[in-house]
């Protein structure tokens, strides 16, 4: 499907007093996002009462001692053939917004980083998420940290077996790369024998699916509204994971064990209100153990991510390996100015 | 018999006198006296600030901080926590050197919170687009060259020791290095690189050193020249602390993705 893709991003010093070296307060990108329509299903499943916090925090805390960043970004898409499915539009425009607040103490810190998108097609894809609203705290023994955090599990690019904390927000981009904030309670110990990671996963998130008039969807509309789960306590089952991490020499392992509601759903066709078929969610309660290995060679890296899941149907394996070459160190080319 | 005592004396009590010894003995104590006037700092901090030129003048800046933790028995770990430009602020490089083997490198991405383990056996690739190679900006260990003295030549009317010193590794950018050591600090004044065809490459001066807690040299800015492409980098460093208490537990995983 040809497909012109537009996506424009811009790194923001939100607030130049804070920021220490040059600040471009002149940025010609600048949006006025007016009275945004966020629609009921725009606020997702997050629940509500973190968002007056957030705006507690926002203009109580001490100016002098905060620090904001983030960006905003503008997108427009146009599909130069007809639509397949009824309701899909030609183009899309979007504007999508991520503040991020920054405060540390001396032995913890706090983060909150809201996310806003506008989308001129999908009613869906206009949202407002909180992607992480956390407290860390790090005595020097271990680490604690409470709130909405994104975590990240793997070592390979091409797709994350492993990684199963936060939901994909499939909205935002269909590349699955893109993750809904977590809520949690996350107890972490690093010491000269690894790192181990406790998690408890007190609400689920489910995954969000483009509405009727987004373009990136499937035949049917997945209606969310329907979703179904296999636990009685839907969306308030406690989940938990474990994970245990060590570097050995050239060696990077990760073991990891996740108990509770799969982030991936499976479907089941059912009928919406107006009776149109569509494709309903449906939670399963799984059992997830995951391997990463990944060996440092010379200017080579070699990954294999492997899990075992349980609880979705049959018990099945599965796992994705990968190398990267690096000719060259990471670090950046110098801009000249 | 005492002028023979006394003989005995003397070369006891002149370790560093030249008959007694070879080039090579004489080049690697001084390395090691170099190392053992700067060891059991335990830790420092300092910042950073990066000045890249080209050969037309343009320049482009970088702001960091470094945490340096020194380990007994192997190379030090370092934490870089960039500050500017705004691009790759919040982005945050763990080292933990070795003397001879490579080093384990890992880096903080901010955007996607994720740690990332890079290799590190391009030792002479550049640090962020400066013409500091990675080998010249990790911990100077002596176990990593060898060494030979060649003469004593005053550098800018100090007296000091001119050595040279070959990299053990294989992989490194440079066949030989030619060092200007001060001699009552033994400290370095001035290195000159040479590249794999043993042309001169690049030259490094350091300016303004001070002491810190009556022992510890550091020099307040250094000038890197590259001869063959008439690229520069300045560095200099701030606010420098030493023993601050920090330990291997600043140095970890955890601390590289808190670190801001």
């Amino acid at each position: 499907m040809p497909e012109i893709h537009l996506k424009f991003q811009r790194q923001i010093p939100l607030s130049p007093p804070f920021s220490k070296g040059e600040t471009d307060t002149k940025d010609k990108n600048k949006i006025r996002t007016g009275d945004p329509p966020l629609t009921k299903g725009g606020w997702g499943d997050l629940p509500l009462y973190f968002f007056p916090l957030f705006l507690l925090l926002f203009f109580a805390s001490p100016a002098t001692a905060g620090e904001w960043s983030g960006y905003i970004s503008s997108e427009a898409r146009l599909f130069l053939q007809d639509p397949l499915h009824e309701g899909q539009r030609e183009q899309s425009l979007a504007l999508a917004a991520q503040p991020e607040y920054y405060h540390a103490w001396d032995k913890s810190s706090f983060t909150a980083v809201p996310f806003f998108r506008l989308d001129s097609a999908d009613t869906k894809r206009s949202q407002l998420d909180i992607r992480e609203f956390f407290y860390l705290w790090y005595p020097g023994e271990f680490e604690l940290g409470i709130g909405i955090r994104k975590v990240f599990w793997g070592v390979t690019e091409s797709q994350h077996l492993v990684d199963i904390i936060n939901q994909t927000d499939l909205i935002e981009s269909p590349d699955r790369e893109e993750k809904l904030g977590q809520p949690m309670v996350n107890l972490s110990i690093d010491r000269e024998w690894g790192t181990f990671d406790f998690f408890l996963l007190p609400y689920f998130r489910e995954r969000t699916f483009p509405g009727r008039k987004g373009r990136l969807r499937t035949a049917f509309v997945v209606d969310t509204d329907q979703a179904q789960y296999e636990s009685s306590d839907k969306q308030a089952h406690l989940d938990y994971a474990l994970r245990f991490t060590r570097t050995l020499g050239d060696w990077d392992l990760a073991l990891s064990h996740f108990q509770g509601t799969s982030r991936d759903p499976s479907f089941k066709i059912g009928t919406d209100a107006s009776g149109k078929p569509v494709f309903i969610p449906f939670y399963d309660q799984i059992g997830q153990t995951g391997l990463e290995l990944q060996l440092v060679a010379e200017a080579w890296l070699w990954k294999l991510e492997a899990i075992h899941r349980s609880g979705q149907g049959k018990s099945y394996q599965a796992w994705t390996g990968g190398f990267e070459y690096t000719p060259l160190p990471v670090f950046l080319k110098p801009k000249w100015t | 018999m005492t002028r023979f005592a006394l003989f005995l004396v003397i070369l006891t009590l002149s370790p560093l006198s030249a008959f007694s010894q070879s080039p090579e003995e004489k080049g690697l104590e001084i390395a090691v006296e170099m190392n053992r006037r700067d060891d059991a700092f335990g830790d420092s901090t300092s910042n950073l600030e990066m000045i890249l030129r080209n050969k037309h003048g343009e320049e482009s800046k970088r702001v960091m901080r470094n945490r340096t933790l020194e380990v007994v028995g192997d190379g030090d770990k370092t934490l870089v926590i960039f500050d500017n430009p705004r691009d790759v602020k919040g982005t945050a490089f763990l080292s933990f050197t070795h003397k001879i083997e490579n080093d384990d490198q890992w880096l903080f991405l901010p955007a996607l919170k994720r740690v990332k383990r890079i290799s590190s056996s391009n030792k002479s690739g550049s640090f962020m687009g400066s013409e500091f190679a990675y080998e010249d900006i990790t911990s100077q260990e002596v176990e990593k060259y060898t060494y030979r003295w060649l003469k004593d030549e005053a550098y800018e009317g100090k007296a000091a020791f001119l050595i040279e010193r070959d990299p053990v590794d294989p992989n490194s950018g440079y066949t030989r290095q030619l060092v200007w050591v001060d001699k009552a600090e033994y400290i370095p004044l001035k290195i000159e690189y040479f590249d794999r065809k043993n042309t001169p490459l690049k030259t490094l001066t350091f300016h303004d050193y001070q002491q810190y807690l009556e022992r510890y040299w550091r020099a307040d800015r250094t000038e890197m020249v590259n001869l063959q492409t008439g690229k520069s980098t300045t560095l200099k460093w701030q606010g420098y602390q030493f023993k601050t208490g920090l330990s291997d537990k600043d140095f970890n995983k955890n601390s590289l993705k808190r670190a801001r």
